[in-house]
Protein backbone atom coordinates (compact mmCIF):
# COMPACT_ATOMS: atom_id res chain seq x y z
CA UNK A 1 0.00 0.00 0.00
CA UNK A 2 0.83 3.92 -0.69
CA UNK A 3 3.06 4.70 2.74
CA UNK A 4 1.41 7.86 3.84
CA UNK A 5 4.38 10.54 4.59
CA UNK A 6 4.50 11.80 8.25
CA UNK A 7 5.37 15.20 7.24
CA UNK A 8 4.62 17.67 4.37
CA UNK A 9 5.13 16.55 0.88
CA UNK A 10 8.05 17.32 -1.52
CA UNK A 11 7.74 17.26 -5.75
CA UNK A 12 8.69 13.70 -5.71
CA UNK A 13 6.29 12.58 -3.25
CA UNK A 14 3.72 14.47 -4.63
CA UNK A 15 4.12 13.50 -8.22
CA UNK A 16 4.27 10.08 -7.45
CA UNK A 17 0.74 10.50 -6.14
CA UNK A 18 -0.71 12.67 -8.93
CA UNK A 19 -2.33 10.13 -10.74
CA UNK A 20 -4.20 8.78 -7.60
CA UNK A 21 -4.75 12.21 -6.31
CA UNK A 22 -7.00 12.70 -9.83
CA UNK A 23 -8.48 9.64 -9.81
CA UNK A 24 -9.95 10.10 -6.40
CA UNK A 25 -8.44 7.09 -5.28
CA UNK A 26 -6.69 8.88 -2.31
CA UNK A 27 -8.11 8.51 1.14
CA UNK A 28 -9.03 12.15 2.51
CA UNK A 29 -6.30 13.17 5.04
CA UNK A 30 -3.32 12.10 1.78
CA UNK A 31 -5.44 13.79 -1.32
CA UNK A 32 -5.57 16.71 1.16
CA UNK A 33 -1.92 16.87 1.59
CA UNK A 34 -1.09 16.13 -2.23
CA UNK A 35 -4.11 19.23 -2.67
CA UNK A 36 -1.76 21.31 -0.23
CA UNK A 37 1.89 21.04 -2.62
CA UNK A 38 0.07 21.67 -5.39
CA UNK A 39 -1.60 24.54 -4.45
CA UNK A 40 1.56 26.31 -3.01
CA UNK A 41 3.97 24.74 -6.15
CA UNK A 42 3.23 26.36 -9.57
CA UNK A 43 5.53 23.41 -11.30
CA UNK A 44 3.09 20.84 -9.47
CA UNK A 45 -0.04 22.50 -10.01
CA UNK A 46 0.71 22.84 -13.92
CA UNK A 47 1.87 19.48 -13.85
CA UNK A 48 -0.96 18.24 -12.65
CA UNK A 49 -3.27 20.03 -14.98
CA UNK A 50 -1.64 18.55 -17.80
CA UNK A 51 -2.25 15.23 -16.84
CA UNK A 52 -5.60 15.90 -15.64
CA UNK A 53 -5.98 16.80 -19.52
CA UNK A 54 -4.52 13.40 -20.48
CA UNK A 55 -7.16 11.78 -18.25
CA UNK A 56 -10.10 13.51 -18.92
CA UNK A 57 -9.38 13.12 -22.78
CA UNK A 58 -9.25 9.71 -22.41
CA UNK A 59 -12.43 9.64 -20.12
CA UNK A 60 -14.43 11.74 -23.05
CA UNK A 61 -13.02 9.59 -26.19
CA UNK A 62 -13.08 6.30 -24.21
CA UNK A 63 -16.40 6.13 -22.20
CA UNK A 64 -18.57 6.84 -24.44
CA UNK A 65 -18.12 3.82 -26.84
CA UNK A 66 -20.90 1.61 -26.07
CA UNK A 67 -21.27 -2.25 -27.16
CA UNK A 68 -22.94 -1.72 -30.42
CA UNK A 69 -27.20 -2.85 -30.38
CA UNK A 70 -26.74 -5.98 -32.85
CA UNK A 71 -23.98 -7.14 -30.42
CA UNK A 72 -25.77 -6.72 -27.37
CA UNK A 73 -28.94 -8.82 -29.07
CA UNK A 74 -26.63 -11.97 -30.09
CA UNK A 75 -24.80 -12.07 -26.70
CA UNK A 76 -28.35 -11.42 -24.94
CA UNK A 77 -29.57 -14.53 -27.09
CA UNK A 78 -26.66 -16.43 -26.29
CA UNK A 79 -27.68 -15.76 -22.53
CA UNK A 80 -31.15 -16.75 -23.09
CA UNK A 81 -30.31 -19.73 -24.58
CA UNK A 82 -28.52 -20.84 -21.33
CA UNK A 83 -31.75 -20.29 -19.13
CA UNK A 84 -34.47 -17.74 -19.33
CA UNK A 85 -34.27 -14.69 -18.62
CA UNK A 86 -37.04 -12.12 -18.04
CA UNK B 1 -18.17 -12.66 7.82
CA UNK B 2 -22.03 -14.06 8.32
CA UNK B 3 -23.72 -14.57 5.13
CA UNK B 4 -27.52 -14.18 4.98
CA UNK B 5 -27.96 -17.55 3.18
CA UNK B 6 -31.46 -17.44 1.88
CA UNK B 7 -30.49 -13.99 0.46
CA UNK B 8 -27.64 -15.92 -0.94
CA UNK B 9 -30.05 -18.16 -2.36
CA UNK B 10 -32.43 -15.63 -3.55
CA UNK B 11 -29.99 -13.58 -5.46
CA UNK B 12 -28.01 -16.51 -7.61
CA UNK B 13 -31.26 -16.21 -10.22
CA UNK B 14 -31.68 -15.22 -13.50
CA UNK B 15 -32.90 -11.92 -12.38
CA UNK B 16 -30.45 -10.77 -10.04
CA UNK B 17 -27.49 -11.78 -13.15
CA UNK B 18 -29.76 -9.00 -15.11
CA UNK B 19 -29.88 -6.85 -12.98
CA UNK B 20 -26.15 -7.23 -11.26
CA UNK B 21 -24.01 -7.98 -14.74
CA UNK B 22 -25.98 -7.10 -17.25
CA UNK B 23 -25.70 -3.34 -16.26
CA UNK B 24 -21.32 -4.21 -16.95
CA UNK B 25 -22.07 -5.02 -20.50
CA UNK B 26 -20.41 -1.90 -22.39
CA UNK B 27 -17.66 -1.60 -19.82
CA UNK B 28 -17.40 -5.50 -20.38
CA UNK B 29 -17.55 -4.50 -24.63
CA UNK B 30 -15.04 -1.77 -23.86
CA UNK B 31 -11.60 -3.50 -22.36
CA UNK B 32 -12.87 -6.23 -24.42
CA UNK B 33 -12.49 -3.73 -27.60
CA UNK B 34 -8.81 -2.61 -26.53
CA UNK B 35 -7.74 -6.26 -25.11
CA UNK B 36 -8.80 -7.78 -28.72
CA UNK B 37 -8.18 -4.58 -30.88
CA UNK B 38 -11.20 -5.54 -32.61
CA UNK B 39 -14.96 -5.34 -32.24
CA UNK B 40 -16.40 -8.53 -33.76
CA UNK B 41 -13.53 -10.12 -31.55
CA UNK B 42 -14.88 -8.03 -28.45
CA UNK B 43 -17.82 -9.23 -29.01
CA UNK B 44 -16.96 -12.80 -29.16
CA UNK B 45 -14.90 -12.30 -25.89
CA UNK B 46 -17.92 -10.61 -23.87
CA UNK B 47 -20.31 -13.17 -25.16
CA UNK B 48 -18.09 -15.93 -23.69
CA UNK B 49 -17.73 -13.64 -20.60
CA UNK B 50 -20.77 -13.46 -20.01
CA UNK B 51 -21.96 -16.65 -20.26
CA UNK B 52 -18.79 -18.53 -18.29
CA UNK B 53 -19.93 -15.12 -15.35
CA UNK B 54 -23.89 -16.74 -15.54
CA UNK B 55 -22.98 -20.44 -15.27
CA UNK B 56 -20.66 -19.47 -12.62
CA UNK B 57 -23.00 -16.95 -10.84
CA UNK B 58 -23.82 -19.02 -8.13
CA UNK B 59 -20.50 -18.57 -6.64
CA UNK B 60 -20.77 -15.10 -6.83
CA UNK B 61 -21.05 -13.22 -3.10
CA UNK B 62 -24.04 -10.78 -3.90
CA UNK B 63 -23.17 -7.04 -3.12
CA UNK B 64 -19.56 -7.61 -4.06
CA UNK B 65 -17.87 -5.94 -7.10
CA UNK B 66 -19.76 -7.27 -10.05
CA UNK B 67 -17.64 -5.29 -12.44
CA UNK B 68 -14.46 -7.00 -11.12
CA UNK B 69 -15.79 -10.16 -11.29
CA UNK B 70 -16.76 -10.04 -14.76
CA UNK B 71 -13.84 -7.87 -15.36
CA UNK B 72 -11.42 -10.89 -14.10
CA UNK B 73 -13.46 -13.40 -16.05
CA UNK B 74 -13.15 -11.25 -19.05
CA UNK B 75 -9.17 -10.95 -19.24
CA UNK B 76 -8.43 -14.78 -17.79
CA UNK B 77 -10.37 -15.76 -20.71
CA UNK B 78 -8.25 -13.59 -23.08
CA UNK B 79 -5.28 -14.05 -21.84
CA UNK B 80 -5.88 -17.92 -22.39
CA UNK B 81 -6.98 -17.17 -25.53
CA UNK B 82 -3.89 -15.20 -26.56
CA UNK B 83 -1.44 -17.15 -25.32
CA UNK B 84 -2.70 -20.29 -27.54
CA UNK B 85 -2.76 -17.73 -30.61
CA UNK B 86 0.57 -15.95 -29.89
CA UNK B 87 3.77 -17.78 -28.14
CA UNK B 88 5.37 -14.62 -27.63
CA UNK B 89 7.01 -13.67 -24.41
CA UNK B 90 5.44 -10.75 -22.47
CA UNK B 91 7.73 -7.70 -23.00
CA UNK B 92 9.52 -6.49 -19.54
CA UNK B 93 10.65 -2.66 -19.88
CA UNK B 94 13.37 -2.34 -17.39
CA UNK B 95 14.13 1.65 -18.57
CA UNK B 96 14.20 3.76 -15.96
CA UNK B 97 11.06 5.62 -16.07
CA UNK B 98 10.62 9.33 -15.42
CA UNK B 99 6.49 10.03 -14.74
CA UNK B 100 7.46 13.67 -16.34
CA UNK B 101 9.36 13.55 -19.43
CA UNK B 102 6.88 14.45 -21.79
CA UNK B 103 5.26 16.85 -19.40
CA UNK B 104 8.75 18.85 -19.19
CA UNK B 105 8.81 17.66 -23.71
CA UNK B 106 5.79 19.72 -23.85
CA UNK B 107 7.49 22.66 -21.67
CA UNK B 108 6.07 26.02 -22.23
CA UNK B 109 4.18 25.29 -25.38
CA UNK B 110 1.16 23.62 -23.95
CA UNK B 111 2.04 22.86 -20.32
CA UNK B 112 -1.63 22.06 -19.55
CA UNK B 113 -1.97 19.44 -22.32
CA UNK B 114 -4.81 21.37 -24.81
CA UNK B 115 -3.29 19.35 -27.13
CA UNK B 116 -4.94 15.99 -25.94
CA UNK B 117 -8.13 18.02 -26.78
CA UNK B 118 -7.25 17.91 -30.48
CA UNK B 119 -6.61 14.57 -31.30
CA UNK B 120 -9.05 12.60 -33.01
CA UNK B 121 -10.72 9.43 -31.48
CA UNK B 122 -9.70 6.68 -33.93
CA UNK B 123 -5.76 7.95 -33.32
CA UNK B 124 -5.85 7.93 -29.85
CA UNK B 125 -7.53 4.37 -29.81
CA UNK B 126 -4.70 3.37 -32.43
CA UNK B 127 -2.12 4.58 -29.98
CA UNK B 128 -3.52 2.37 -27.00
CA UNK B 129 -3.75 -0.37 -29.19
CA UNK B 130 0.02 -0.31 -30.05
CA UNK B 131 0.49 -0.95 -26.55
CA UNK B 132 2.43 -4.01 -25.41
CA UNK B 133 -0.75 -6.10 -23.75
CA UNK B 134 0.49 -5.93 -20.18
CA UNK B 135 0.75 -2.49 -19.99
CA UNK B 136 -2.76 -1.66 -22.43
CA UNK B 137 -5.01 -4.00 -19.64
CA UNK B 138 -3.32 -1.62 -16.70
CA UNK B 139 -3.78 1.21 -18.56
CA UNK B 140 -7.37 0.55 -19.65
CA UNK B 141 -8.52 -0.42 -16.48
CA UNK B 142 -7.26 2.11 -14.33
CA UNK B 143 -7.65 5.41 -16.78
CA UNK B 144 -10.80 4.43 -18.26
CA UNK B 145 -12.30 2.01 -16.63
CA UNK B 146 -11.11 4.06 -12.97
CA UNK B 147 -10.27 0.48 -11.09
CA UNK B 148 -8.96 1.38 -7.54
CA UNK B 149 -4.94 0.00 -8.00
CA UNK B 150 -5.93 -2.40 -5.02
CA UNK B 151 -8.73 -3.89 -7.91
CA UNK B 152 -6.29 -4.26 -10.54
CA UNK B 153 -3.58 -6.00 -8.40
CA UNK B 154 -5.86 -8.80 -7.52
CA UNK B 155 -7.57 -9.26 -10.66
CA UNK B 156 -4.04 -9.52 -12.46
CA UNK B 157 -2.61 -11.26 -9.62
CA UNK B 158 0.56 -8.92 -9.04
CA UNK B 159 2.00 -6.53 -6.29
CA UNK B 160 -0.11 -3.10 -6.60
CA UNK B 161 3.88 -1.79 -6.79
CA UNK B 162 4.03 -3.77 -10.02
CA UNK B 163 0.67 -1.91 -11.45
CA UNK B 164 2.25 1.43 -10.58
CA UNK B 165 5.01 0.48 -12.43
CA UNK B 166 3.18 -0.31 -15.45
CA UNK B 167 0.97 2.10 -15.22
CA UNK B 168 3.49 4.66 -15.49
CA UNK B 169 5.29 3.34 -18.30
CA UNK B 170 2.10 2.63 -20.03
CA UNK B 171 0.75 6.32 -19.73
CA UNK B 172 4.23 7.38 -20.28
CA UNK B 173 4.01 5.16 -24.10
CA UNK B 174 0.89 6.32 -24.49
CA UNK B 175 1.33 10.65 -24.32
CA UNK B 176 4.87 9.69 -25.62
CA UNK B 177 3.17 8.64 -29.01
CA UNK B 178 0.27 10.95 -28.44
CA UNK B 179 2.50 13.90 -28.24
CA UNK B 180 4.55 12.96 -31.52
CA UNK B 181 1.49 12.51 -33.62
CA UNK B 182 0.34 15.87 -32.58
CA UNK B 183 3.62 17.22 -33.86
CA UNK B 184 3.30 15.93 -36.96
CA UNK B 185 -0.59 17.40 -37.03
CA UNK B 186 0.69 20.59 -35.89
CA UNK B 187 -1.90 21.00 -32.84
CA UNK B 188 1.25 21.71 -31.01
CA UNK B 189 4.86 23.08 -31.68
CA UNK B 190 7.90 21.47 -31.08
CA UNK B 191 9.45 21.92 -27.63
CA UNK B 192 12.21 24.63 -28.30
CA UNK B 193 15.47 24.92 -27.49
CA UNK B 194 15.18 25.64 -23.61
CA UNK B 195 17.15 29.39 -23.06
CA UNK B 196 18.79 28.81 -20.12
Amino acid sequence: MTKVPSTVLDCDEALELLHEYLKQQLTPELAERVRAHIEMCRPCLSHSRFEASYLRMLEHKLKSITCPPESRERILTALHGELPLS
Amino acid sequence: MPMPLTETADQSTPESFEREALPHLDTCFRVACRLTGDPSRAEDLVQETMLKAFRAWHRFRPGTNARGWLLTILRNSFINQYRKQKREPIGVDIDAVDPMAIYRRVGQTDPEGEFFGKLIDRKVLDAIDKLAIEFREVLVLSDIEDLSYAEISSMLEIPIGTVKSRLFRARRQLQDQLYDHAVAMGYISPRERQLQ
